[in-house]
């Protein structure tokens, strides 16, 4: 499932990879046309995501700001060889969106601290972001498609609601146990997906 | 959970599996302006030891840890490894420290410019116009070399991986054998609580929407360990997560494209583990 072909090996979807690195170099000496650039090549990935979450195009608006500002601020610090700014954008988009969304329901709050965990964590910053080819993007979707009802459910709650495990189970009307086997299994069948294209893009090279 | 490459890739690719909807025109301009009055953060200290706290202390927005750019420790010590071909990485390949002035450079350049020519200081037109020509120069010498050291970067992530699995002290292998009429190839697996390493030689050319895949029987079912496509000289390597269990048979297969959630088509190497 996890196979990483050595042989056959491409890079997710960062063609555009080296660009973005070289704005943000700009961005840090102060380039505002490098900003703008990199407003062109992602915002409307970033804005797509963020009203999927958020629901409201002023919500979605008000997110895409923060993330450009953060991005514009801390261009200084982003080391190219460890992230690409794609992934590094686009999981900053869905953290301020679903921080959005918490303050909007002050409930959810109100969440014990042994159950902060969001069902799907953000990826962890200690280690190489990258980014999904538009084949797995395209894979995924279709996985998502194809998933038994309840998982798509699970799943969608996780990641576009960033809900815990707990709350889809109230959500939800299942018990933990169930929540939790569908999350890991809706996620087992989403890697799959992406795994096997990766290695098959990696072939054609 | 553990955030292996493939589990990135997929959480990146559940934020782009979304309608994509193009934001309102004025956006761009009102964006621009609010992010360009922020001052920009000061660069850390060249030595990278820590994460970069989260968020900035200036503005006390909510910024949580993921979004600070991450510039971690990196290991200094060269593993030697002779799992790969070296041909992929060049001879020459520069010293990071060097790569990574390129693109300061650059600013540096680009800054010289603007300073430049706002103040008069460059008054002809052809200086100016062999000024733009050389950053042009220098920004696509950019790219090439953090091409190249992002390249590099993810071969020595893999030998490391690789060399882990092969040095940890639980490490026990076996031989593949060729399957008639693939009888020349030959592989080895590397199982350790570290992950699995597989190599092999040798293997066929694959027919055009075919691929390889790399199997364990665990408890009597299939395991998947992802697809692979041999290199030009019959080679492979594929590096994967420790199987879930003892392992009764490994097992190359040949399937369609993308790969099976269970072995279908014709094995080309197996292997019987002696003990496990």
């Amino acid at each position: 499932m996890e196979g990483q072909s050595l042989t056959g090996r491409v890079r997710g979807g960062d063609g555009d990879g080296a660009v973005d690195a070289l704005s943000l170099t700009r961005m840090a000496a102060g380039d505002e046309s490098a900003l703008a650039e990199l407003y062109d090549r992602h915002s409307t990935a970033i804005y797509s995501l963020a009203l999927r979450i958020v629901r409201r195009p002023e919500d979605a608006e008000d997110v895409v700001q923060q993330v450009f500002t953060q991005a514009w601020r801390t261009s200084t610090r982003f080391d190219a060889t460890r992230g690409v700014v794609a992934a590094w954008l686009l999981m900053m988009a869905r953290t301020r969106a679903i921080d959005c969304l918490r303050r909007r329901t002050p409930t959810r709050d109100a969440i014990s601290d042994d159950d902060r965990l969001a069902a799907i964590p953000d990826p962890d910053p200690s280690v190489e972001s990258v980014v999904a080819t538009k084949e797995q993007v395209e894979r995924v979707k279709t996985a998502i498609e194809r998933l038994p009802e309840e998982q798509r459910v699970a799943v969608e709650l996780a990641y576009y609601d960033g809900l815990t495990q707990t709350e889809i189970a109230a959500r939800t009307s299942a018990p933990l146990g169930t929540v939790k086997t569908r999350v890991r299994s809706a996620l087992q069948t989403l890697r799959l997906a992406v795994a096997t294209v990766s290695a098959s893009v990696g072939d054609q090279r | 959970m553990t955030q292996d490459r493939e589990e990135r890739q997929m959480l990146d690719a559940l934020g782009r599996a979304v309608p994509q909807v193009a934001p309102p025109p004025g956006l761009r301009a009102r964006v621009l302006a609010a992010a360009t009055r922020e001052p920009i953060d000061p660069p850390l200290p060249s030595t990278p030891a820590v994460l970069p706290t989260a968020g900035a202390p200036s503005t006390g927005d909510t910024s949580s840890t993921a979004d600070a750019p991450v510039t971690p420790a990196r290991p200094t010590s060269p593993i030697p490894f002779e799992a790969r071909p070296p041909a992929a990485v060049p001879a020459a390949l520069p010293a990071p420290a060097r790569v990574s002035r390129a693109p300061w450079l650059l600013a540096a350049a680009s800054a010289f410019v603007a300073i430049g020519t706002s103040l008069g200081w460059v008054s002809a037109r052809g200086e100016v116009a062999r000024l733009q020509s050389t950053i042009a120069e220098l920004r696509a010498n950019a790219t090439a070399l953090l091409n190249v050291r992002a390249e590099f970067d993810r071969e020595r992530t893999d030998r490391e991986r690789a060399a882990a699995i092969l040095n940890a002290s639980d490490v026990h292998s076996a031989p593949l054998a060729g399957v008639a009429p693939a009888t020349a190839a030959t592989g080895r697996v590397y199982v350790s609580s570290r992950g699995m390493f597989f190599t092999a030689e040798a293997l066929p050319a694959l027919a055009a929407g075919r691929t390889y895949q790399l199997w364990t029987i665990v408890g009597g079912q299939p395991v998947s360990h992802g697809v692979f496509g041999p290199a030009s000289d019959g080679r492979a390597q594929v590096l994967a997560q420790t199987p879930p269990g003892p392992v009764q048979a490994i097992a190359v297969t040949i399937e369609p494209e993308g790969g099976v959630p269970a072995p279908t088509g014709d094995k080309v190497l197996l292997g019987l583990p002696a003990a496990n």
